[in-house]
């Protein structure tokens, strides 16, 4: 095996010593002369039509320099997430969002704006604002939504459906089930949770007299927010500029697209005021008008011969989209086609969409659909084991997707490691210790729990989706990476630079990077579908081939041999079996300044280059394939059952992430996707009121897990070639949450015999569980 | 998020702080640490128009043994002052503990004592311990000083019995005949969690009977409560698994909990009966105060 | 008391003296600013990050006397002549400290975001109790979020920065 240099090496972080002296650029954190400050008014009511807005009050206080409000900007349709942009016909996004409308239907919808020369006159502002608001029904549950008596909240051709039903068929599911000696069917209900990232929603918006506007923003996909605010503002795309600056304090989804209207507001603000405007939600405003995850139902129906051999699988999802359609379209199509891709299940179906409610729009969050269909497959699993007295460890092993294996995906299965995974997780968790940890009588009771999953590296062919970058070789043979992706917190600014020093032939600290510029970056899709090294990369990888390629030939023309003789290593250029600076004879000699050499520098010949005015300047365009990254979760759990509290005590999660770029980021991403998949099993949870309003829209009542909170975490790395990706890696960031939740359920009823069909597993739910089943054992 | 303006007073003396409250009325604020009255102010909640922040009030940040009488605490201890004193480390380890068990190490950096009694919040952490050990809360006021028992400081939720112009000055732990004493809360997580049940008690053990008991609940009622059935159940029985189960069972009766989005009442009411038993035996165990 | 003087419409704004990473900073201020806003606002720290403003994450933690504090609930006024360190103090002259440097070796971060309070945090831990244990590290942090991490390579970093103290 090739030994690199750069790649597969836990290198420093480029973004370390910034971030470490709190020197690190975010957008909250920017001052631009004469800028103003933008606030908005909200709805209070969850469903409404605004009958009228007197603004008239808060335009008179002194500071107030502009009032936005749905009469006063854009008609334009549009849908804050960057579905607008790269979904491919035949499908046809939805827009169903107005930058401010006259009906609002979430408690948290934008009514108004108010941009002032400080936040504080904002705030007051917003007080002066008189709205009359006509009250219209509401609905909060997605099956209710698409009923009759349901109140339409937005014109669909299926009541309250956005776009259209996603229907996956495979074999035939009907004589699947015929064929089975064994059928579970189970529904599962899911929470409302919220990707919680540390820095709210953001933008700062100046537009120039004429005309260019430049956003500042935390968006995780800076060229699609470009497209959408060009559109929603009529402005040609070469004059809006849309970057970061350039850190994020997290995404987790919460911002593919537009940073909820944070970048609409900030530019319609600042095209009314004629000066720069900085929109900052505060972390209520992010908590509730801010896309979550989608909460809802998901059904499993599995059959299975007598020998395990899973034979049928109907899965159905009825999410909750909430009150606009973000990627209410897409979540359901990942959630059915991941959720079909982990088993080889010969008779498959799958049906499911979203329904509109009175709630906040559900959006992307890590896993985009995924997790929530791997608690429910994964609880059915464990079920099934139950059922036909199979180890839950071997019914997984004997049925999971092998490679070439037929499958629902429209792309290979080129790669799978799963069943390392599995064997390494159990090793790790001691999975022979499953049922003997517990004494009779004893009142707290551990139990162990597996879940596995796949996901994607990529998000082709679901949308559109390319990439593109620039490798440029400075006249001082240091190299200069542009590429559109952001860098959320995920390493993309360590990792890219380390493709194109393994590429290109020249030290990490030669490299330097521009991300996430629409002025100075080519287009790229963005950060998302754990997709940024990945297809990114390619581009990456691409671009710095073609960097090379020119040096190389310009240097072959040097030292009059064919380009494919030389070596550019350590950013110096020399032929093939020759060691750089050796004296060998009869070795060829190229002539540079009027000196024979048997090696050149990249510097000497970025600069010779350039004195002969030319300058080497790779550039990558690809369309980058998918691939399937693979990962087993196992948790050691300890219920409790007087206080009816569960404490995860241990997880090993062990990941196929084809070959680790940076593997202490693949750790990382990992250890941090265990953290939220906790979250997700047992505290994380938004509820409504019967107000519509959301309950928990705060830190101190939506109980993110501190540190205080956190079990071992054992993270595997399992490196399983993907030929797709560059360097044979494959995509990591979504994964670690996918299988957690479901090993923590499996885990708990391991421990207590209660399966749990509604996550989280509060405390409060553990106790009425525990008293029911007391109840029956009476 | 920004404050509503305000003037602003920062007294020399306790005198001086009550001459001011006295002043301003209805107006004024006492501020001290603000990891509640400034949460409360931004909220909208609360919106003084004078604030008088004790920040100079050096004496009452002390804690001292008197000796044969008990431990005087300044009222402007912060709950990390608490956590670290040897005094209380030595003759009150429960409070101490207690402090610990609260929110999170820079809100026990600036929260005090005084703040978490007198803004009366019911899953307060400090009260139930401080009920438990019989301590008392000196509250000096324009036109002079009073001491009560900490139990009768709360009159509902947020509310209290000092006059506008009273500060609390110093909460007194007296020696105690109490050979065990402990608060144990439960949260929904381990830090930065209100207590969703909090049970504090206080018991005299002599050769296996109970002699005493002190048992208040915190987060379960308007304001901290005792439970007094529980103890006056207690008091004359030997310690048994049986007896420490029943006077949970006790406990969980005399509470009166609410449902809100942390838990509901009936589950509360189960916590208290668990909390009661098991603080019980971990203050007959550990056997100190 | 500090003086002050009365603005145009009534409202009255108080000197204050408050040293800043070993600076001290003389400015006119109304009595509700919060010492969050004046370091980034009045001072430009932006290190200091406002993440819930209520006192809940931790990522506008600063030293205030050596003590880790919520700036985000703290009065500016209160501050007068006490001395403060934010994120960007916590370096020692060019040299990163060894928690910073921790911090990076040990890639104890993604966004970044809450390093700058985690930072402070874990600094004024050692700085009192050079020794901690995994427990006093997580009890010390625990009022810092961070929703990158799963907080395995921070506690890492603290622990180890510890060893070389």
């Amino acid at each position: 095996m090739k030994e690199y240099k750069v790649i597969g090496k836990s290198v420093r972080r480029l973004d370390a010593v910034e971030k470490a002296t709190g020197t690190a650029g975010f957008t909250s954190d920017m001052k631009l002369p004469g800028m103003l400050y933008g606030k908005v008014l909200r709805s209070p009511h969850p469903h409404a039509r605004i009958v009228s807005i007197d603004t008239s009050e808060a335009e008179k206080l002194p500071g107030v320099k502009a009032v936005a409000t749905h009469k006063n900007t854009s008609r334009e349709l549009f849908n804050t997430s960057a579905t607008m942009t790269f979904t491919v016909p035949p499908m046809q996004p939805v827009l169903d969002q107005y930058i401010f409308d006259n009906v609002v239907r979430y408690v948290g919808d934008e009514v108004a704006a108010v941009a002032a020369t400080s936040e504080k006159i904002a705030e007051a502002a917003l007080k002066l604002i008189k709205v009359e608001y006509e009250l219209l029904p509401t609905v909060y549950d997605p099956k209710e939504a698409m009923t009759t008596e349901a109140p339409v909240i937005h014109q669909c051709e299926m009541k309250n459906v956005p776009g259209e039903v996603i229907q996956i068929p495979f074999g035939d599911v009907e004589k699947g089930f015929a064929e089975s000696d064994v059928i579970v069917e189970k529904e599962y209900k899911l929470p409302v949770v919220k990707q919680a990232q540390m820095e709210t929603q953001a933008a700062v918006a100046q537009v120039s007299l004429d005309g260019k506007i430049t956003v500042w923003c935390t968006t995780q996909t800076p060229h699609p927010t470009k497209m959408i605010l060009a559109k929603l503002f009529s402005v040609p795309e070469s004059k809006v500029r849309v970057l970061n600056p350039p850190y994020i304090g997290g995404g987790f989804g919460v911002r593919i697209g537009c940073s909820a209207k944070a970048e609409p507001i900030a530019v319609a603000l600042s095209m009314l005021a004629k000066k720069p405007v900085k929109v900052v939600y505060s972390r209520e405003e992010d908590f509730i008008a801010s896309d979550t995850r989608h909460a809802g139902y998901v059904s499993v129906k599995l059959g299975a011969k007598k020998d395990g051999t899973f034979h049928a699988m109907h899965l159905k999802a009825t999410l909750n989209g909430g009150a606009y359609c973000s990627f209410s379209v897409e979540t359901p199509g990942v959630l059915g086609c991941m959720g079909l891709a982990v088993y080889r299940v010969p008779n498959q179906f799958y049906y499911g969409h979203s329904a509109y409610t009175n709630t906040t729009p559900a959006g992307a969050m890590r896993g985009f659909g995924n997790p929530q269909a791997m608690y429910a497959i994964e609880s059915t699993v464990d079920m099934m084991a139950e059922k036909l007295g199979i180890d839950p460890l071997e019914l997984r092993l004997k049925n999971i997707m092998q490679v070439g294996d037929p499958w629902v995906l429209p792309y290979k299965c080129g790669s799978t490691g799963l069943a390392e995974c599995i064997e390494k997780g159990a090793k790790s968790i001691g999975w022979e210790n499953r049922g003997k940890l517990n004494k009779p009588g004893a009142k707290k009771l551990r139990g162990i729990g597996m879940g596995v999953g796949t996901h994607v590296s990529n998000a082709w062919p679901f949308c559109g989706d390319y990439d593109n970058a620039y490798v440029t070789i400075q006249q001082d043979g240091s190299v200069h990476l542009a590429s559109g992706v952001p860098d959320m917190g995920t390493g993309t600014s360590t990792t890219l630079p380390q493709l194109t020093a393994e590429v290109v032939g020249v030290s990490l600290d030669r490299v330097s990077m521009t991300l996430a510029d629409t002025a100075s970056t080519p287009f790229d899709i963005g950060s998302h579908a754990s997709r940024a090294l990945y297809a990114a990369g390619t581009a990456v990888v691409e671009a710095a081939r073609d960097a090379r390629r020119q040096v190389l030939e310009y240097a072959a023309d040097l030292f009059k041999v064919a380009p494919e003789r030389l070596v550019l290593e350590d950013s110096v250029i020399f032929p093939a079996g020759q060691t750089a600076g050796d004296d060998c004879a009869g070795s060829p000699v190229c002539t540079i300044g009027g000196k024979e050499r048997k090696s050149i520098t990249l510097k000497e010949l970025a600069y010779d280059a350039h004195q002969r005015n030319k300058q080497f300047i790779g550039v990558g365009r690809i369309v980058p394939e998918n691939a399937p990254p693979w990962h087993a979760h196992f948790a050691e759990v300890e219920v409790d059952t007087e206080l009816c509290q569960v404490r995860v005590l241990r997880v090993a999660a062990v990941h196929d992430v084809g070959k680790a770029i940076h593997p202490v980021i693949c750790e990382g991403q990992i250890e941090g996707g265990v953290l939220q998949g906790i979250g997700y099993a047992l505290s994380e949870e938004i509820k409504y009121d019967d107000r519509g309003r959301q309950l928990e829209n705060s830190f101190h009542k939506y109980m993110l897990p501190t540190a205080d909170d956190v079990p071992e975490i054992e993270t595997g790395l399992v490196e399983a070639h993907e030929p797709s990706g560059p360097f044979g890696a494959k995509g990591v960031g979504e994964c670690g949450l996918v299988p957690t939740a479901p090993a923590i359920t499996n885990a708990i009823y391991n421990a207590t015999g209660i399966w749990f069909c509604e996550i989280p597993v509060t405390e409060e739910k553990m106790f009425r569980a525990l008293k029911e089943k007391a109840g029956k054992t009476v | 998020m920004y404050l509503p303006d305000f003037e602003y007073y920062a007294p020399e003396s306790v005198a001086e702080a009550c001459q001011l409250l006295a002043q301003f009325g209805e107006k004024a604020k006492v501020l001290a640490g603000g990891t509640d009255m400034v949460v409360k102010m931004k909220n909208e909640l609360l919106a003084p128009e004078v604030v008088v922040s004790v920040k100079n009030l050096e004496q009452l940040k002390k804690v001292e043994y008197v000796a044969g009488k008990g431990v005087s605490v300044g009222a402007l201890c912060t709950h990390n002052d608490l956590v670290k004193s040897d005094v209380l480390k030595e003759k009150f380890a429960s409070v101490a503990n207690a402090a610990r068990q609260m929110a999170n190490n820079q809100v026990r950096n600036r929260g005090t004592i005084a703040g978490n009694i007198v803004s009366a919040v019911p899953s307060a952490d400090l009260p139930p311990v401080l009920i438990a050990l019989n301590a008392t809360a000196k509250l000096v006021g324009a036109k002079g000083e009073r001491t009560l028992a900490m139990e009768d400081v709360f009159a509902g939720p947020g509310k209290t019995v000092l006059a506008n112009d009273e500060v609390l000055t110093e909460i007194f732990i007296p020696e105690q005949k109490m050979t065990g004493s402990n608060y144990i809360k439960f949260g929904l997580r381990k830090s930065g969690a209100l207590a969703v049940v909090g049970v504090a008690v206080a018991v005299q053990v002599e050769n296996g009977v109970i002699k005493d008991a002190r048992v208040a609940l915190g987060a379960v009622a308007a304001t901290p409560v005792r439970a007094k059935k529980t103890e006056e159940f207690l008091k004359g029985k030997k310690v048994t698994d049986d007896v420490l189960a029943e006077a949970g069972v006790i406990a969980s009766g005399e509470c009166k909990p609410i449902s809100d989005i942390r838990a509901s009442a009936e589950y509360r009411t189960d916590l208290v009966r668990i909390f009661t038993k098991r603080a019980l035996r971990k203050a007959v165990d550990e056997g100190h105060v | 008391m500090s003086s002050f003087v009365v603005d145009k419409k009534g409202i009255k704004r108080y000197a204050v003296t408050i040293g800043v990473n070993g600076s001290e900073y003389t400015k006119v201020i109304k009595a509700n600013t919060l010492l969050v806003n004046f370091l980034r606002e009045d001072l430009d720290l932006t290190g200091t990050k406002r993440g819930c403003e209520l006192g809940d994450c931790g990522c506008c933690t600063v030293m205030m006397d050596g003590k880790p504090v919520n700036s985000c609930l703290v009065l500016a006024m209160d501050c007068d002549g006490h001395e403060i360190t934010t994120a960007e103090g916590i370096q020692d002259g060019e040299d990163l400290d060894i928690v910073q440097e921790k911090f990076v070796e040990h890639a104890a971060f993604q966004c970044g975001f809450c390093t700058s309070g985690m930072i402070v945090s874990s600094r004024a831990l050692l700085n009192e109790n050079p020794n901690p244990t995994d427990h006093d590290v997580r009890e010390a942090i625990a009022g810092n979020l961070c929703r990158c991490t799963g907080y395995v390579n921070i506690v890492a970093a603290v622990l180890d920065a510890a060893k070389e103290l």
